[in-house]
C-alpha cells in the first residue's frame, strides 16, 4: 500500500493552497489546443491544464497533475468525465476534503 | 444506490474463488448481530492505512472503532497482471494505492476483468486481508465506472461513514440507546468530538439517497452568496466554522443519485437511531400538499410496503393531477424526506422524521 502521493481535491479557489503538490480537479471545458486545455473549475474559476489528453475532451474532464500556480495545473492524468457531471456536488466535496475531513484524504 | 444491474450479487458472490462467511451482514443487518460489524464500508485507501487489527480469531480490520468487513473503493486502475487464477492490479484513489486481487475461477470473472483497461475508474468492492504483512484487497466485484457523479458520491459516502462510526467509537459502543438531546445545546466541535448524537451504526447500503447526516462542523469560509471564495487566508480559515446543517448532505446524495439513475439495492433506514431533536431539517416553505403527501407515505401501512407508494396511487388517493404530485415528491426528495424505492415512480417516507 502506498499513501506517499495523494492528490488533493481542488477547485480554483483551493488549488492556491496546493501549489507545487498534486491535485485533482473536474474542469468544464472551454477551449482546447495542442497544448492546454482551458476550462472553468466547479467553482467558476478559469483554469489552465497544461498538456494534451489522449482523447478529445468531453465537456467535463477530470485533470491530475502539479499544481503550478494559483490557476494552472501540469497535467499528468487526464479522464473524460462525460457531457454531464454534478459541478456543484464535486464542488462542496472539494470544501470538505479540504476541510474538516482533510485527514481523510490527506 | 446505482443500478442494481451494475452490481450482480449473485454472480460477485458466487466465483472470484472467495465465498464470504460475513456475506449475511452484507445484504441485511440488524443491530444485534452487527453492532460492531460494518456490511459494506466505503473507504479511502488512506483510511485502509490506517485501519488497526484486531487479535480475535478471525482477524478483522478496525476502521473508526468498528470491525470492518467489506469496502467499497472507487479508484483508477494501474498495472493490472492477468495470472492463471487470479488477475491483480493496484487501485489508486488519488488518496493512495492498494493491491487489489480478483480469483477468476469462471468465465464471467474473466469476461468482467477482460472489460477492465488501465487507467479507467473502477468501483471495487472487496474483502481486506493481509498476506505477508501487506494489506491488499481481495475483491470479488470490479466494475467500470461510467457515470462519474458515482466519483463524488463514493467520497461524499466515505464522509459519512467516518462521520457516523467516529461518533459510535466515542461513545464507547454501538449499542447505545438513543438519548434525547437538546440540539441548542450542540457546540460546534471538530471532527469526532461532535457526541452530541448517540452512536450509530453506519449500516451501508448502495442507496444514500435516505441518509441524513447528522450535525457535524466543517471549516469554510465560503458564504453562500459570495461569488468568490475567501479561502485566500489559510490561518484564519479555520476560525469561521459554520454548520453543515442536516439536510445539506442528503442535499448532495440526492441530486448526485436522482443524476445517477439509480436504485436501490438494499434500504436500510437508520430509523433506531433518527434521533428527532438532533437532526435539523428546514421546514421554511414546506407548503401544505407537500405535508399531504407526506403524510401519506409515512402512515404505517405505506411505511411497511417495500416497494413503496406508486406516483399514481398517491394521485388518485389525493385527487391531484400527477405534476403536482411529481412536484410535491421533488421538494420532498430535496429535504431528504423521501426517497425512490424499486424505480423513479415508486417512492417511500424516510423513516423516523
Amino acid at each position: 500500500m502506498d499513501i506517499s502521493s495523494p492528490a488533493a481535491f481542488a477547485n480554483g479557489g483551493l488549488l492556491r493552497m496546493h501549489v507545487g503538490r498534486k491535485v485533482r480537479t473536474v474542469l468544464q471545458v472551454t477551449r482546447s489546443d495542442i497544448a492546454s486545455v482551458i476550462g472553468k473549475s466547479t467553482d467558476g474559476y478559469q483554469l489552465v491544464a497544461k498538456g494534451s489528453p489522449h482523447v478529445p475532451p468531453t465537456s467535463f474532464v477530470e485533470v491530475i497533475g502539479v499544481a503550478e500556480n494559483e490557476n494552472t495545473i501540469r497535467a499528468e492524468l487526464w479522464t473524460n468525465f462525460g457531457d454531464t457531471f454534478d459541478a456543484s456536488s464535486y464542488d462542496q466535496l472539494c470544501q470538505l476534503a479540504n476541510g474538516e475531513f482533510k485527514h481523510l484524504f490527506l | 444506490m446505482f443500478s442494481s444491474s451494475q452490481f450482480d450479487a449473485v454472480s460477485a458472490f458466487s466465483g472470484g474463488g472467495f465465498m464470504p462467511s460475513q456475506s449475511s451482514h452484507f445484504a441485511n443487518s440488524t443491530p444485534s448481530q452487527s453492532h460492531d460489524t460494518q456490511g459494506l464500508l466505503s473507504v479511502t485507501v488512506k483510511k485502509i492505512s490506517e485501519a488497526s487489527r484486531s487479535g480475535d480469531e478471525k482477524p478483522n480490520f478496525i476502521i473508526d472503532g468498528a470491525h470492518v468487513n467489506n469496502v467499497k473503493v472507487i479508484g483508477m486502475l494501474f498495472n493490472k497482471n492477468v495470472r492463471s487464477s487470479d488477475v491483480r492490479f493496484d487501485l489508486d484513489d488519488g488518496t493512495g494505492r492498494v493491491e487489489c486481487i480478483r480469483w477468476v475461477t469462471e468465465s464471467v470473472d474473466t469476461r468482467e476483468m477482460d472489460a477492465l483497461e488501465e487507467g479507467t475508474y473502477v468501483c471495487v468492492i472487496g474483502h481486506l486481508q493481509s498476506f505477508q504483512g501487506k494489506v491488499q484487497l481481495n475483491a470479488f466485484s470490479v466494475r467500470p465506472v461510467t457515470n462519474f457523479d458515482e466519483v463524488t458520491c463514493h467520497f461524499i459516502e466515505c464522509i459519512y461513514c467516518h462521520v457516523q462510526n467516529s461518533k459510535g467509537q466515542l461513545e464507547g459502543g454501538a449499542l447505545a440507546q438513543p438519548k434525547m438531546t437538546d440540539s441548542s445545546l450542540s457546540t460546534p466541535v471538530r471532527g469526532a468530538s461532535n457526541v452530541h448524537q448517540p452512536a450509530s451504526m453506519c449500516r451501508r447500503s448502495f442507496c444514500p439517497s435516505f441518509i441524513r447526516a447528522e450535525d457535524y462542523i466543517y471549516d469554510s469560509n465560503r458564504g453562500p452568496n459570495q461569488s468568490k471564495p475567501i479561502w485566500s487566508e489559510p490561518k484564519t480559515r479555520l476560525t469561521h466554522k459554520c454548520r453543515l446543517k442536516g439536510g445539506d448532505i442528503t442535499k448532495i446524495f440526492n441530486s448526485l443519485s436522482s443524476r445517477c439513475q439509480t436504485s436501490p439495492i438494499t434500504v436500510q433506514p437508520f430509523g433506531d437511531t433518527c434521533n428527532k431533536a438532533s437532526v435539523q431539517y428546514t421546514t421554511d416553505g414546506f407548503k401544505g400538499f407537500e405535508k399531504l403527501v407526506l403524510n401519506y407515505l409515512q402512515q404505517p401501512a405505506i411505511i411497511d410496503r417495500e416497494m413503496g407508494v406508486h406516483l399514481n396511487e398517491l394521485s388518485q388517493q389525493l385527487k391531484a393531477p400527477i405534476e403536482k404530485i411529481k412536484d410535491a415528491i421533488e421538494f420532498l426528495e430535496r429535504e431528504g424526506l423521501v426517497y425512490s424505492s424499486i424505480d423513479d415512480y415508486h417512492y417511500k417516507a424516510v423513516e423516523g422524521c
